[in-house]
């Protein structure tokens, strides 16, 4: 067995299972043949004793993977019967981090949206006016009113469960998280002042008291967590 | 240099046109010079109230196809010399004439008259953007019914994109005051808080508007119905003057709520 001079590809026990670091300054080609030889090498220490696939961690470092990269290692794992579980990197594309920027950011709106308009926003919303009878607010985060909503707020468009809706006053024609949506109830009493709304773990759109967000919400702050 | 005010509110049959040839009527006796359109084309009535349709020669669409000049399609008032009406042609559709022909018209105008007011059909198709071409400032009208203040929303939202507009002011037309009182329809105070516009006043729902319309007098000219107070007061806020709302009955509750507004629109 030749003696292996350069250690492209490293592999650890972890607390949170089985990690490949993989060396972020040669080539892809030759890191590709280096993992190769490993798993061909190690294939008798990596195959699990249970029929169950093994699951590894890849660290690709600052090394940047496209989709057809992931791929291509996905497969190569595949073929020996182990899984990638996840790719983790310390760097992102420009795309990715200003998609992550825009979902996180809180943009602030100071109007009335009427009846017959429909207002889309990225990531979180913070609306100073109301949102009338008739009219629609969307969005990929949270919304916040400081006002009135009498007509449809719709949070977490992109499928974003754990996010909320919150008023001032609380008076809407109709309530969507992700994919939940609620109408006012015909008997109950559904409006009140400073409510929020959210899926509860049963999978049920709920108010409650905005109060009550904090306990309920952690990562909606910023600090004092 | 005048000012022209378009009097529109998304739903038909609120009170535009009524309202239109009244504060017309008020700012008239107020010796302003006024000039009054009706863009209503193919449904023209503004005539009939003032009581003018014998009168019509040529219209609106004579004057901005080029088959008559303005001054010929003018029709002075029976009663103000100061007033006067620009027509609807009855048999063309809306678009025979542009929003472009449309201002173009009203900037005439405004060199001769202190107020030119615009009766906008409803909708929000042509009609409406012919209406609101020329306008410098705009007067929502409702009722107080649901669906009549969903569309005055709409309207408002309309509105607040065209930036040669001023912000709207709103008028709440037919109100009955037994009806408010008793939460059987909406009230003031809820109307201007869905709307969130300055109110510019209210007219209560009175027969003797009808009976006005029908003769080609309108109401204003009447000196002693509440509703031909409440234009006249329209007329003078529009003018800058502060007229404090008038109650709608001797309750004093509604006189209390009255005075709630005075103090948050001086
Ligand atoms: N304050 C009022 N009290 C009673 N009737 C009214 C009042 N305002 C309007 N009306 C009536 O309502 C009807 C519709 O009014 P109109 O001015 O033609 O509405 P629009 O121009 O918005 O279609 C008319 O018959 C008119 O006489
Ligand atoms: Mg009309």
């Amino acid at each position: 067995m030749p003696r292996q001079t350069q250690h492209y590809v490293t592999l650890k026990g972890t607390k949170e299972g089985l990690r490949l670091r993989f060396d972020d300054e040669c080539s892809y080609s030759m890191l590709i043949d280096e993992l190769k030889r490993r798993l061909e090498e190690q294939k008798d220490q990596l195959s699990s004793p249970s029929r169950e696939k093994l699951q590894v961690i890849v660290d690709t470092g600052r090394r940047f993977l496209t989709d057809q990269q992931k791929q291509e290692i996905e497969s190569l794992h595949e073929s020996y019967h182990i899984q990638v579980a996840r790719f983790q990197s310390e760097v992102i594309s420009i795309e990715e981090a200003e998609a992550k920027q825009k979902a996180s950011k809180v943009t602030r709106l100071a109007k009335v949206i009427r009846s017959g308009q429909v207002q889309e926003m990225d990531g979180d919303v913070l609306l100073i006016g109301d949102v009338n009878p008739g009219a629609v607010l969307k969005a990929t985060g949270s919304i916040f009113i400081l006002g009135s909503l009498k007509g449809t707020a719709h949070a977490g468009v992109e499928g974003n469960i754990r996010a909320v809706i919150s008023a001032s006053f609380m008076d809407p024609a109709q309530l969507r998280i992700a994919h939940i949506v609620r109408e006012p109830p015909e008997e109950e009493e559904w409006r009140g002042m400073f409510e929020c709304a959210l899926v509860d773990d049963t999978g049920e759109l709920i108010l409650d008291r905005a109060q009550n967000l904090g306990s309920r919400r952690p990562e909606l702050m910023d600090e004092d967590r | 240099m005048g000012e022209a005010i378009v009097v529109t509110s998304g739903k038909g049959g609120v009170g535009k046109t009524t309202t239109t040839a009244n504060i017309g009527t008020a700012l008239a006796l107020n010796n302003y010079r006024v000039c009054l359109i009706d863009t209503d084309i193919g449904l023209r009535n503004l005539d009939v109230i003032m009581g003018l349709e014998n009168r019509i020669i040529y219209d609106l669409v004579d004057v901005a196809e080029g088959s008559c000049r303005l001054q010929q399609a003018l029709i002075k008032d029976k009663r103000f010399e100061s007033l006067a009406l620009l027509p609807a042609a009855q048999t063309k559709d809306k678009d025979s004439v542009s929003p472009e022909q449309i201002k173009e018209l009203v900037d005439e105008l405004k060199q001769e008259y202190d107020y030119i007011l615009i009766d906008c059909p409803a909708g929000i198709e042509q009609g409406y953007k012919n209406a609101v071409a020329g306008a410098d400032r705009a007067i929502v009208v409702t009722t107080p019914e649901i669906s009549a203040v969903r569309d005055a929303d709409r309207i408002i939202g309309m509105l607040e994109k065209e930036t040669h507009v001023e912000p709207p002011k709103l008028v709440i037309n037919r109100i009955r005051s037994h009806m408010m009182k008793d939460g059987d329809s909406m009230d003031v105070d809820e109307i201007v808080s869905i709307l969130a516009i300055d109110l510019l006043g209210i007219i209560i729902d009175d027969d003797t508007v009808i009976k006005s319309s029908n003769s080609g007098e309108p109401v204003a000219l009447s000196p002693k119905s509440k509703a031909s107070i409440g234009y006249r007061n329209i007329a003078r806020r529009l003018t800058g003057e502060s007229v404090p709302l008038m109650s709608l009955d001797d309750n004093p509750g509604m006189f209390a709520r009255v005075k709630k507004f005075l103090g948050m629109r001086p």
